[in-house]
């Protein structure tokens, strides 16, 4: 077992640097985790958001309408200045300013619609269309009424209660309407961290076996050629297992209840065979690469665009049909695939489509591999 | 000798493919990239495309619903109405040809009792429960005004479908900006930062135990200061030129708004990309581990940093101002993120000149702790 053993002590030998990446990927996937299933929580939850309300109107109006978005959101003052209010703004104590200006409800009984209130949002913020939309639909049904001739006071109480109307909206499948577990934004991270991880890490371990000198002398030894492919294959699969493992490990300390469940297997076996997919990447990386800087820099190259095009950090829903369609060419989209069906699994009997999908990332583990072996093959004939 | 010095050090730096690579194009691979998965987003505010929805209306259901879907389909194209039986709309909803079922039951009322069924919950799907929503109100307003002033319905209905702009956009701001400008900035921010590479480089020519260069120069009678400088200055101007193209690629072939105060962006590129070479440099001066391990620290830092500035998930400034300020305030990326955005978001330059302030004190701390680390330093044996 002398191959094997010498890739282990390689790897001790780079364990400092192996660590450090583990570690920061490790904690950039569970920020990322743990951001992006706050946003999304938020968008579809009836969002509070914290406004700051001026109100210079003396009218029923103007006292209904902030009545009216209290009830959901956190009113609060409007800073003093303008400075008072960006710096307010910029630190996100409020989402957004609506002044309400004096003789609102004047205005508004003699029928000016256009422009009399004044509303900002914070600049690049999506939740104040939101806003927006819920005092133009409140206003409207309160003109409704005034046009009827429903005096004002009446109309703006009739107003807050026709408000409450909610559109009645079931699922079709009671697995629908659950909340996506935290596992499974946890799992949506996993492509772009085993790349880098496996890049970097089995890469190094195997660029000093395609040393050109040490290849030559390993060649002329008398362990066969098989025999040492097997204990190199072996330590590429020890160093896989292992990454895998920290991460599972990981995943159950976090997430108990999730990875012990049909969802938690399929998403572990959905890693696993990503993984292998990873692996089998980096084999090819390295038979591009010269020096440990340039494996660097391949690493960062294939795990970003097959994260950005794959799907993971940006969702496929927002892709053009053009790049989607780019998009199944790369492994990692049909791991991303996978772990959005896996979510409407509930028994092992009906995941048909999982398996497909992992299938097709071990096709591309083995394209990737026999392309690497190819190129390996074509640089031996050369050099 | 400066001037010679510096020219030496340019020269090498271009010749030095793989840092190039990082400074040059990498940033460019990474913005295409950007383009091309944001591609729409970037063009229209809206991503608008029909949206399928299945009908079902049970026998003696209401028009009335189905009148208001007609006008929808017809006049704004927002729906692409499918009327089928319930049967057949589960099963278009399950291939997900559509994006949800409306069913209309028979209440006995005008209104009808429609319910919305979705398999998930994504933007198509709030739209349709919104136009289910709306429909219901007005129907309760309707109600409600038949019941206290059967008179005023013909004008109260006048009122529906008009569309009305109560809200004048008070702005703090001129510049139009769409959430993905975010992730543009934060791309700018670690092509600063790629400078990390250039000042691992100074470093390795500086620390006898990395490199030859290093043993002859440590021996040599020149000032270690004098020898620095002009390798400093040269590796900023190359990260600087290197980031200038970057915005030019970005501004010009990508066709990216990055605001309009060009002059101030360079200048916090500048700035930028001096925070990046000193980090490079800060961190190869540390103590006399290998090269190797510095080059990861150095690329683990710099994505880091450019990760908490919001560069693969965007929002993250939001989520980190909430849960963590600190790291807002001292995180290199994120400060420059802050920078540009406060330049083109704000009139006064206040929060710009803070976030700068904080870069260049950043920036200093590392200049000053790594040349504390080098000065003076002496080899027992290599």
């Amino acid at each position: 077992m002398q191959v094997f053993k010498v890739f282990c002590k390689v790897l001790s030998k780079h364990k400092s640097s192996i660590l450090i990446y583990v570690v920061i990927y490790l904690i950039i996937s569970l920020v990322m985790s743990r951001s992006i299933q706050e946003t999304k929580e938020k968008e579809f939850a009836k969002v509070s958001l914290k406004i700051a309300v001026e109100n210079q109107d003396e009218g029923a109006v103007g006292k209904e309408l902030i009545a009216f978005l209290e009830k959901h959101n956190k009113i609060k003052e409007v800073p003093a200045d303008q400075e008072a209010m960006r710096d307010a703004m910029y630190y996100q104590e409020i989402d957004y300013v609506l002044v309400v200006p004096p003789n609102f409800t004047e205005q508004f009984c003699t029928g000016k619609t256009e422009g009399i209130l004044e509303g900002t949002a914070v600049p690049g913020s999506s939740t104040a269309a939101l806003i927006e939309n819920e005092i133009r639909q409140y206003l409207d049904t309160v003109d409704m009424y005034l046009k009827a001739g429903i005096d004002t006071d009446r109309a703006a109480q009739l107003s807050s209660e026709d408000m409450e109307q909610e559109a009645a909206v079931e699922f079709l499948e009671e697995s629908d309407a659950r909340p996506l577990p935290a596992g499974f934004y946890f799992f949506q991270y996993i492509p772009y961290v085993f790349l880098v991880i496996m890049i970097l890490g089995l890469g190094t371990v195997m660029k000093i076996f395609r040393d050109k000198e040490l290849a030559a002398r390993n060649k002329c030894s008398a362990m066969s050629f098989f025999q040492q492919n097997l204990q190199f294959i072996m330590g590429c699969i020890l160093f896989t297992f292992g990454v895998f493992l920290f991460f599972m490990i990981t995943a159950v300390c976090l997430y108990r209840d999730y990875m012990f469940s049909v969802k938690g297997l399929l998403s572990a076996a959905n890693a696993l065979v990503f993984s292998v997919c990873a692996a089998s990447v980096a084999w090819f990386c390295v038979q591009l690469v010269r020096s440990a800087p340039e494996l660097n820099m391949m690493s960062n190259v294939f795990s970003l665009s097959f994260s950005f095009l794959g799907g993971v950090f940006v969702t496929l829903d927002l892709m053009s049909d053009g790049v989607k369609q780019v998009a199944k060419f790369i492994p990692s989209y049909w791991y991303v695939i996978a772990n959005q069906e896996i979510q409407k699994v509930e028994s092992l009997a009906d995941t048909g489509n999982i398996y497909q999908s992992f299938l097709v990332v071990l096709f591309f583990a083995l394209a990737f591999f026999s392309v690497g072996l190819l190129i390996n093959r074509m640089k031996l004939r050369t050099a | 000798m400066f001037f010679r010095l510096y020219v030496y050090s340019m020269k090498q730096t271009v010749r030095q493919k793989l840092i190039m690579f990082w400074s040059l194009i990498f940033p460019i691979i990474l913005g295409t990239l950007f383009r091309v998965a944001f591609g729409e987003f970037l063009e229209e505010e809206v991503i608008f495309h029909q949206i399928p929805v299945a009908y079902v209306a049970e026998e003696g259901a209401s028009p009335a619903f189905a009148e208001t879907l007609k006008s929808l389909e017809d006049d704004g194209g927002l729906l692409e109405i499918i009327e089928t039986d319930g049967k057949k709309a589960e099963s278009l909803l399950k291939e997900e040809k559509v994006e949800g079922i409306f069913y209309n039951r028979d209440s006995g009322t005008e209104e009808g009792e429609v319910t919305l069924t979705v398999t998930r919950q994504e933007m198509s799907q709030s739209i349709l429960s919104s136009i289910l929503e709306q429909y219901q109100r007005v129907f309760h307003t309707m109600g409600n005004i038949s019941r206290e002033n059967p008179a005023g319905i013909e004008a109260a209905a006048k009122v529906i479908g008009q569309q009305r702009q109560y809200l004048m956009e008070g702005s703090i701001t001129d510049t139009p900006k769409s959430v993905m400008t975010d992730y543009f900035y934060a791309l700018l921010a670690m092509d600063c930062l790629m400078g990390v590479s250039m000042g691992l480089q100074i470093a390795v020519k500086f620390k006898a135990n990395l490199s030859n260069l290093a043993v002859r120069r440590v021996v040599s009678g020149t000032s270690r200061f004098g020898m620095l400088m002009p390798d400093l200055a040269a590796r900023i101007t190359i990260q600087f030129l290197c980031t200038l193209c970057s915005v030019c690629y970005l501004t010009y072939v990508m066709k990216i708004s990055l605001g309009n105060k060009f002059a101030l962006l360079l200048l916090t590129t500048l700035v930028g990309s001096i925070v990046g070479i000193f980090m490079g440099f800060f961190i190869g001066a540390i103590g006399t581990y290998k090269e190797s391990l510095k080059e990861g620290v150095c690329v683990c830092c710099m994505m880091f940093s450019s990760f908490l500035s919001g560069l693969m998930v965007g929002g993250m400034y939001r989520f980190l101002e909430t849960h963590a300020p600190l790291v807002n305030r001292i995180n290199p990326a994120s400060l420059i993120v802050k920078s540009l955005y406060s330049l083109n978001i704000y009139e006064g330059y206040e929060r710009y000149t803070q976030s700068m302030a904080s870069l260049l004190t950043i920036a200093v701390l590392l200049g000053a702790g790594a040349f504390a680390m080098i000065r003076r330093e002496r080899y027992a044996s290599i």
